[in-house]
């Protein structure tokens, strides 16, 4: 269609539309990396110390997740598992799907650091008289964190931006206002700016956070 | 058995019949084909997947019903070969974008014809008309509604972009909408236990509640609105050229052919019909004006 020009003030009647996808947006975004963050030291809890039967329930759990699209994930969770009589509004389901999601990629990511660092460390630990416990909570734990955050930060800027996904379902965040918004008012290019600068936000200002974190663990350590 | 004789009377008496239908067609010389369309040699029509009977996936997973059916009868009028005409599938929420896009030629896609539409694309005349419908479980609490307004308070799922979806956000602001991004989703969590009814035109409703005796129409009736081929805005010679293939096909009754092909007989065949063949209770016309 010709003749159609960048409508900024239609953006700006849009805007607190938008606003509100963005402020939903934020909501699934924090609470899902919260959540992952806990599933993620948890599943490496359990890998480090080797628990028999929850070692297998962990890896299982990690393969199946990262080796299968978040949409059919979620579109499982949301039309699938009602059938068995588990039925979860949108957002909630939304929540839960992407949070065990992005834990999935938390645990490989924690896992990695944990292996990555050095095996005197332990050996260290254990001549100084620590119990395993005590070792991995007060040295492997916090040395691991120290490194696993850029990859963390990966998969929490994935995890907000694959909100997005959520749309499908239903839940109102930013893509779900953005695209309602292109279906009623046939206004693509402002909606998708404001989605473009939206997501763009939100994840600069997650990674200037990392940042900060990284920075302050940082400290003491050499660069 | 049938002699020979009567059996060759019998291909004379079709032959001939068959001339007499084609001639109407003859009457194509004067309905123009645009140039550019002619050029292309073939167009590509934006096509609703999940709207029975009028456009949805057949077993083979390709696009079928009365739009398509109808498309194909463009083809055959405009470049002598129905196969000419292909397929995109398109959703409340996208269509219009691909139209103005430029990734299909034109919309024949449900859609109906508001004012606020005319802003974005040109409509050649109307099709069909149809009434909104809300889908309710039979058993339910909802089944013996008859007006829109019991509704409030209540949440009603339907696919972003419809036009239900406009006429209760205007109308009817206390009832709480979801929007899928197809109707299909939103009739499958629907039938899941969540929202409270589906809304949307009547005729995808009915095939929904045909094939599934737990849901039913409640006996609510909205916003009557026309649907229309649309083309690009500005796109006078396409229009005009989609006016008169309307026009020729409800002649020729090629839709009353469709619907008796894409429906069973029961009531959505009668609704469906009647969208195509009788004029509407509102006394709205199937012409349409175009946005200067």
């Amino acid at each position: 269609m010709g003749g159609v020009e960048f409508d900024w003030q239609y953006l700006w009647s849009a805007t607190p539309l938008l606003l509100a996808g963005l402020q939903m947006t934020l909501i699934l975004a924090v609470t899902c990396i919260a959540i992952s963050i806990v599933i993620g030291y948890a599943g490496a809890t359990v890998l480090f110390f080797n628990v028999p039967v929850l070692k297998t329930l962990v890896r299982s759990y990690v393969s199946f997740f990262r080796n299968t699209p978040l949409l059919v994930q979620l579109f499982f969770f949301y039309f699938g598992l009602p059938e068995l009589g588990i039925r979860a509004s949108a957002i909630t389901s939304g929540i839960i799907v992407l949070s065990i999601w992005a834990g999935a990629y938390q645990i490989e990511s924690i896992r990695g650091a944990i292996e990555g660092l050095s095996k005197g460390l332990l050996d260290a630990a254990k001549s100084l008289g620590l119990r395993p416990l005590h070792a991995f909570v007060l040295v492997v734990v916090p040395l691991a964190t120290r490194t696993v955050v850029p990859a963390m930060m990966n998969t929490a800027a994935s995890t907000t931006k694959n909100s997005a996904l959520l749309t499908a379902i239903g839940v109102p965040e930013l893509t779900y206002i953005a695209m309602d918004n292109v279906a009623s008012d046939y206004r693509a290019l402002e909606n998708f700016f404001a989605l473009f600068v939206g997501y763009v936000t939100l994840v600069l200002a997650m990674s200037s956070i990392a940042t900060l974190i990284e920075r302050r663990l940082g400290r003491g350590f050499k660069a | 058995m049938p002699t020979l004789a009567v059996r060759r009377a019998v291909l004379y008496a079709s032959a001939f019949l068959a001339l007499v239908a084609i001639a109407p067609t003859a009457m194509a010389a004067d309905t123009k084909v645009p140039d550019e369309l002619k050029k292309a040699g073939e167009f590509r029509v934006g096509v609703k997947c999940d709207a029975p009977p009028f456009g949805y996936m057949d077993e083979q997973g390709k696009p079928t019903g009365i739009d398509v059916d109808f498309s194909r009868y463009v083809a055959e009028k405009a470049f002598g070969d129905p196969e000419k005409a292909t397929f995109t599938c398109v959703t409340s929420a996208t269509r219009i974008q691909m139209l103005t896009s430029g990734k299909i030629d034109f919309i024949i896609a449900t859609l109906g014809v508001t004012d606020e539409r005319k802003k974005s694309v040109d409509y050649a005349t109307s099709t069909n008309w149809s009434g909104s419908g809300v889908l309710v479980k039979s058993d339910g609490p909802y089944s013996g509604f008859t007006k829109l307004e019991e509704f409030d308070g209540k949440e009603l799922l339907t696919n972003k972009g419809s036009l239900q979806a406009e006429d209760i956000e205007k109308n009817h602001p206390n009832i709480k909408l979801t929007k899928f991004d197809n109707l299909n989703d939103a009739i499958m969590a629907f039938r899941q236990g969540r929202g409270d009814g589906v809304t949307q035109d009547n005729e995808p409703l009915i095939a929904a509640a045909e094939k599934d005796p737990s849901v039913k129409l409640a006996g609510i009736s909205f916003a009557i609105g026309w649907a229309a081929p649309a083309v690009r805005r500005h796109d006078e010679a396409l229009r005009l050229f989609m006016n008169d293939m309307v026009t020729m096909a409800k002649k020729e009754g090629v839709f009353e052919a469709s619907v008796g092909k894409y429906t069973s007989a029961g009531v959505l065949r009668d609704m469906t019909l009647k969208g195509y063949v009788e004029p509407p209770a509102d006394g709205s016309s199937d012409q349409n004006t175009v946005l200067p």
